[in-house]
């Protein structure tokens, strides 16, 4: 049995990981802050950007000159934004920028894209709807099948009889080989709701990294190559649909980079934002003149406008994210951390983050608590009580209590 | 001697592993029951585009069955070793004391899987008529944590029994609600898939940790 | 002659409480050992210790000469236990805890153990633990016979027993020991169980072995002595005399000294004293005598 003894080394390490698990846990549930940044939206007007902020029970509109607004200000400065309102009180200006505006118009440009990593690390079913685009029909209807993608192309299988249709799948496939499809996909985009207003398919990445626009026309395979270019490394894009009918998604690259595939040729166009698609949120707010993104990281937001027509950059807002004291302080006694969850990520799994060293010195405080305590424990701290707690801090504290080491 | 322990452990256990067979395929019967409800009320290929596209997960109310398992028949097991103090009869028998414990835990893991993978292949079969191999893969990467569950928690039942220290058990007790706990962190279907291999280190050093409760129990520790 | 159960310097405390330091005592082959000694000196601790389930702060005890918290399998064979309270696997009828048990010891002998069961008034598949306390015992009892080891250690075996089912356990005991050689350590927490049943008494006192000599010699030499005195009359301290109580003009003590050398000896305290009664006893009674009432 003696050999066994060893295996209580086993438990300190399970205890401390433990501790590193549940005390930040616990400190995140007391002290937890959400951080919020003003609603930023840039003017097609004066052409800054605009702020709302809610203070002290009190709305306050200001643009980035420190300007203040009424309520009734802030609508005409942001028509894009307020059209409805205006539109209703009957002061939607006719022209804005030399161009002429209606209700219609801008609810077709103004469309919300949003991201986050999450989309990107999910478990998802590799099974696809595929829409007929061209029914004649105002709605979209289920069809009846899904698609996989295999080796050698496409398998649609009835979910009725959980069984493939041959005949459908080879015609399909067929149409993808011709093209010189290479299965099986290393991703497949497209939007599986019936609730848009067109269908576009779906864009496959195959396993020689070509893309391909997938879709049905008129119960027909219609398959054609899209020419992605050299530098550009495709690793995630979300299909839009959106009802200006101007690009078929985004496409994030793996350098971070975000690219949006016009209608126009399949044209790649860089999105000049900066953001690191591992960890920072995309929000995006389009309307005719400008795009509004803003990219929120674990420093802080930083708002883009973006003109509309040629994605040139125009303006940036950058907003510190207020140091949270709470968390600030938790570096001095929370040496290291072990997470299961992230709101990055849908996966289950371990995740260890530590504090810079130089917080580690104040385990040392940690080692005299344990030696002052002496008289209490009635027993000397032992040498590796003092190592773990040297190490580990309060986790290794924490375990020589319990475990009387 | 392998035999006698055996027979031994299926004496005193053979009936709760019955109920816990039993319970299982009521489990099973029950999910497919329901399932084909749900089919008959969304149709099938609603049912499969909330499935694969809205992460709905058919068999929900299977997460317990291995759970709940492994802490009865561990509980079954251990407790009168403990309470009728017969443990010291079994560390006794003309065995090393480790070889007699791994006998007791091998037999009802044995058993237990076997339990569990009779259930996790016909829920894979049960399905495999309803769904495609994607689906599946999705069934079976979601539940095999949960069965990974049952075996640790009844291994970990052994570890909290066999401590002979209270104060040190309900430490044993904690980290066992901890370690139960990181199977239960998320219902995102296939949550779990990229890290099966942390969930199966779990069990292998809830294993490790019986031996210690049973060193500490020979060693007759009193005071920490 | 060789030593079955050898304990060595045996030291053990309880968190600060200190049980016992430097106990020593060897148990003899082929001989019946009792273990006496009132609450808290440390029975309990010296049986776990034997039966390996508990470590000495200390010290070492070795049976048939192998440290007894890490026995080999071989030497467990030779051993058998019986754990306070019959404690048997409860689950198991007769037969069932027979076949069980029989595949762990090459040297199994079933016919003891079915002649011991066959003296119970017990229904066929009858479970151990619907069974009285009393046919526990002779359960308990028959397997040991049944492994037929060379060294038994039992502890308590009169807990909840019938005066008829103590007496039939004792007398079953002795002769199978006698008859087949073997050594056997018992404790009970009812001397009088013993006094036909033990060849060499060991009793502990708190912290050391008061005594460890042969039945037959306690019981012929241990003495309790009466003798009238007057009421200042008190006792020196005096290693020959045990437990001296005076009350009502009538004083008494125990000792391993004979009548006569009593007397000389009371004499050289108290030249008025003349005459002393003295009276055999038996072991209980010398139990008290050697540990006090208290």
């Amino acid at each position: 049995m003696k050999q066994f003894k060893h295996i209580n080394k086993v438990i300190l390490v399970i205890m401390i990981l433990g501790l590193s698990w549940l005390l930040p846990q616990i400190w995140h549930l007391i002290t937890d802050k959400a951080t919020r940044y003003p609603f930023t939206y840039f003017s097609s007007v004066n052409h800054t950007f605009c702020t709302l902020e809610y203070e002290k029970e009190e709305f306050i509109r200001k643009d980035a000159h420190g300007n203040t607004y009424t309520e009734e200000q802030w609508d005409s400065i942001l028509p894009m934004f307020s059209f409805r309102q205006l539109a209703t009180d009957g002061l939607l200006p006719d022209t804005l920028n030399g161009i002429a505006l209606s209700v219609k118009d801008i609810r077709k440009t103004n469309y919300y894209f949003r991201y986050k990593p999450n989309e990107l690390f999910s478990p998802s079913i590799p099974l696809y709807p595929l829409f007929e685009s061209m029914s004649g029909r105002v709605d979209l209807e289920m069809p009846g099948d899904v698609f996989r993608v295999t080796k050698d192309g496409v398998e649609f299988i009835n979910p009725k009889t959980n069984k493939i249709n041959f005949t459908k799948s080879l015609k399909y496939s067929k149409s993808l080989l011709d093209k010189g499809f290479g299965g099986p996909a290393k991703w497949v985009a497209g939007s599986p709701t019936t609730r848009k207003s067109y269908d576009e398919g779906y864009f496959i990445l195959d396993q020689n990294s070509r893309l391909f626009h997938f879709k049905r026309v008129n119960d027909k395979p219609f398959v054609k190559e899209i020419k992605i270019p050299e530098n550009i490394d495709p690793i995630f894009m979300k299909t839009t649909e959106y009802g200006d009918k101007r690009f078929y998604g985004f496409v994030i690259s793996s350098d971070s980079k975000l690219y949006v595939i016009s209608c126009n040729k399949y044209k790649f166009i860089n999105i000049p934002i900066r953001f690191d698609y591992k960890n920072d949120n995309i929000m995006l707010m389009a309307n005719l003149f400008y795009w509004n993104m803003g990219i929120t990281t674990d420093s802080g937001k930083v708002c883009y406008a973006i003109n509309t027509n040629d994605f040139s950059l125009v303006d940036t807002l950058k907003y510190h994210k207020e140091p949270n004291k709470m968390a600030e302080a938790s570096k001095y006694f929370l040496p290291f951390s072990l997470k299961f969850k992230s709101y990055k990520s849908n996966y289950i799994k371990p995740r260890f983050s530590a504090v810079p060293l130089k917080y580690m010195l104040v385990n040392l405080f940690f080692v005299i608590l344990l030696v002052l305590l002496k008289p209490i424990r009635k027993q000397k701290p032992t040498p590796l009580a003092i190592i773990i707690t040297l190490i580990t801090g309060i986790y290794g504290l924490t375990t020589t209590l319990l475990l009387k080491l | 001697m392998k035999k006698a322990f055996f027979y031994k452990e299926w004496i005193k256990t053979r009936w709760f592993l019955l109920a816990i067979l039993i319970g299982g395929i009521l489990v099973e019967i029950y999910l497919f029951l329901k399932l084909g409800r749900s089919f008959r009320y969304a149709g099938h290929e609603h049912l499969w585009d909330v499935i694969v596209n809205r992460n709905q997960f058919m068999f929900h109310t299977l997460k317990y069955f291995p759970i709940l398992a492994g802490l009865l028949i561990g509980v079954v097991q251990m407790i009168p070793e403990i309470v009728e103090k017969r443990l010291k009869l079994s560390l006794h028998l003309p065995l090393y004391e480790s070889k007699s414990i791994t006998l007791m835990v091998g037999y009802i893991l044995i058993i237990l899987i076997s339990i569990f993978i009779i259930s996790f292949i016909t829920l894979i079969l049960g399905a495999a008529i309803y769904f495609p191999l994607e689906i599946i893969k999705s069934i079976a990467i979601t539940v095999l944590p949960w069965y990974l569950c049952g075996i640790t928690a009844y291994l970990l039942v052994v570890f909290c029994c066999l401590e002979p220290l209270w104060r040190r058990r309900i430490i044993n007790i904690l980290i066992s609600v901890c370690f139960l706990g990181t199977y239960f962190l998320s219902s995102v279907p296939g949550a779990y898939s990229k890290n099966i291999l942390t969930m199966m280190i779990i069990p292998a050093i809830s294993f490790l940790l019986i031996y210690l409760s049973v060193f500490r129990f020979k060693t007759g520790v009193q005071t920490n | 002659m060789q030593s079955v159960i050898e304990c060595k310097n045996l030291t053990h405390y309880y968190g600060n409480r200190c049980i016992y330091e430097n106990l020593n005592f060897t148990v003899q082959k082929g001989r019946i050992t009792g273990l006496l000694g009132k609450n808290g000196t440390g029975k309990t601790t010296t049986i776990n210790i034997m039966n390996g389930y508990l470590k000495p702060r200390s010290g070492n005890c070795y049976l048939l000469g192998e440290p007894s918290h890490s026995l080999s399998p071989a030497t467990k064979s030779k051993i058998g236990l019986l754990i306070e309270g019959h404690v048997q696997y409860s689950f198991f009828n007769i037969e069932q805890i027979e076949k069980f048990y029989s595949s762990f010891f090459p040297g199994w002998k079933r016919e003891p153990y079915y002649e011991l069961m066959s003296k119970l008034k017990i229904a066929p598949g009858q479970k151990i633990s619907k069974m009285s306390c009393g046919q526990r015992s002779q359960v308990a009892l028959g397997l040991i016979l049944a492994q037929d080891p060379e060294l038994l250690i039992l502890d308590d075996f009169s807990m909840g027993l019938d005066p008829g089912y103590r007496k039939l356990f004792a007398d079953y005991l002795r002769e199978y020991a006698k008859e087949e050689k073997k050594s056997i350590f018992i404790t009970s927490h009812i001397i009088q169980d013993l006094e036909h049943l033990v060849d060499d008494c060991l009793i502990l006192d708190y912290g050391t072995v008061m005594l460890h000599k042969p039945t037959e010699e306690i019981l012929n030499s241990f003495k309790r002595y009466r003798f009238k005195v007057n009421n200042n009359f008190t006792m020196p301290d005096n290693d020959q005399f045990y437990n001296t109580e005076v009350t009502k003009g009538m004083a008494e003590t125990y000792s391993f000294l004979n009548k006569e050398e009593a007397l000389n000896q009371i004499k050289t305290y108290n030249p008025e004293i003349s005459e002393i009664q003295g009276n055999k006893l038996t072991l209980e009674e010398a139990f008290i005598g050697l540990t006090g009432k208290y």
